[in-house]
């Protein structure tokens, strides 16, 4: 399952989504606002994302992700809005029978996000203001 | 509702995300391109966005377009129900 929220992310309650009888591994991934980026002061960020296409794009990523890594569960959200320093702004749990298959896919997943789900940054920087993020190409079907 | 097809111009509804919706200014615009007897393709509206916002072309944008959800071929012919996006690169995480 996936979702876009405006509201802060409960990780724990990511962790809890996962719970299996049959795993012995679960992970949860999580990325949060930093206080820099190349070389700035970062002291916000904003968050917009194209919901629907995200909705379908993170519906591939976990079922190719399920799939690759023979998953039990698999959970993310993503967060939209505005961010302050040390906020979650991503988070991905997993579970799978083994450890391996769980370190793996969370990696796999949060790639993925980065390259391919229409979100996108506005990192508001000490002394310049809003400026959106340099980003990645989406690439053409 | 019964859609209207003008016989010259099909009719677009236009979302715009990040730095395109500042550069066009509003997040979704209604845009007229030329019906053509072959099919308006995505080729045809990434042409018209540039000549409207050279801006984009000046910036350097790699500016995506999807329609009706989905990252579009610049062949794939577009008609006036379908919902198209313009994205700029992303940088979601």
């Amino acid at each position: 399952m996936f979702s876009i929220s405006e509201h802060p992310i409960d990780v724990e309650m990511l962790l809890a989504n996962v719970k299996d009888d049959s795993a012995g591994a679960s992970i949860l991934f999580f990325g949060t606002v930093r206080n820099h980026n190349d070389g700035n002061a970062i002291t916000a960020i904003y968050y917009e994302a194209y919901v629907k296409m995200a909705e379908e794009a993170m519906a591939k990523i976990e079922a190719e992700s399920v799939k690759r890594w023979n998953l039990k569960k698999f959970a993310a959200v993503h967060r939209i809005g505005n961010l302050k320093i040390g906020e979650v702004s991503v988070a991905i749990a997993v579970s799978s029978e083994h450890r391996a298959e769980a370190f793996e896919a969370g990696r796999y997943a949060i790639d993925r996000i980065k390259s391919e789900v229409p979100i996108w940054k506005k990192e508001t920087i000490s002394g310049k203001g809003g400026i959106w993020a340099q980003g990645t190409p989406m690439a053409g079907g | 509702m019964e859609q209207q097809h003008h016989p010259q111009f099909i009719t677009l509804k236009v979302k715009s995300f990040a730095i395109l919706k500042d550069i066009i200014g509003t997040k979704q615009m209604t845009l007229q391109l030329p019906r053509k007897d072959e099919g308006t393709t995505v080729a045809d509206l990434r042409t018209r966005i540039l000549e409207l916002y050279p801006i984009i072309s000046e910036q350097r944008i790699a500016m995506g377009i999807a329609v009706n959800a989905k990252i579009a071929n610049e062949k794939s012919v577009i008609n006036d129900l379908d919902e198209i996006a313009l994205l700029p690169p992303i940088s979601g995480g």
